[in-house]
């Protein structure tokens, strides 16, 4: 299944009716839909916010293979950005030192099983693949 | 859809509290000024946007000895605290 999305914050609730219809259809119990739901909102609004000089949609597509879910982010990019290379968060400072800036990427790498990144004819291409309960 | 209500020292959120619900969000937020409840219980989902939000808040209100309380997640949403690391930053009770 795949839908093309505006690039903008707004176009959140779209990404997750059709997230809901994505689960529905290839019956995704309750803890994976939310893991996925929540690591298409990061990487969705990771690319809106630092990949301004893209093309105008974002592209969601959802498969399903045997006991795992793929999902697939694809944006038209002027540059790359390896999301699988991003510097990790040290999520044991204190409150004073915490920072929010890459805690989406952090957790949606703890929640996917695998992810990939690729560059491809202009495009980025997140692909996070969850082994189903 | 997202929701969230102020009473006097208490917030309760409703819903999925994601990216685009942040400027709503932060108006609450932003007009704490004591020490304050958040009641998650009907709160179906965070993104990191959210917890910034919270975060923001609990480091604005630390600065005069106030803090935000969290009570009533569910344990996916306790789960995403949980690898934020927000457990330890945060009072989370049942």
């Amino acid at each position: 299944m795949e839908q093309q999305f505006p690039r903008q914050i707004a176009a959140l609730g779209d990404v997750f009716a059709f997230l809901d219809g994505c689960m529905a259809a290839f019956q995704v119990g309750e803890a994976d839909a939310f893991a996925l739901r929540l690591v298409v909102e990061e990487f969705f609004t990771n690319v809106v916010k630092y990949s301004r000089n893209g093309s105008e949609s974002i592209l969601l597509r959802v498969s399903r293979r045997d006991k795992q879910l793929v999902v697939e982010i694809v944006a038209g990019s002027g540059e790359p950005f390896d999301v699988t290379q991003a510097p990790q968060v040290d999520t044991m400072l204190p409150l004073e030192q915490r920072k929010v800036g890459g805690l989406g990427i952090h957790l949606a790498r703890n929640l996917c099983d695998s992810l990939e990144y690729r560059y491809e004819n202009g495009q980025s291409i997140i692909t996070c693949t969850k082994n189903l309960e | 859809m997202f929701s969230i209500t102020q009473q006097e020292n208490e917030v309760r959120l409703s819903g999925r509290f994601d990216a685009s619900q942040v400027p709503a969000a932060s108006e609450v937020f932003d007009r704490l000024t004591k020490t304050a409840q958040v009641d998650f219980h009907d709160l179906e989902y965070i993104s990191s946007a959210g917890l910034g939000v919270l975060l923001k808040t609990q480091k604005r209100l630390g600065a005069s000895g106030q803090k935000l309380v969290l009570t009533g997640m569910n344990k996916l949403v306790r789960d995403v605290f949980r690898i934020a690391r927000f457990d330890l930053v945060f009072e989370i009770m049942d």
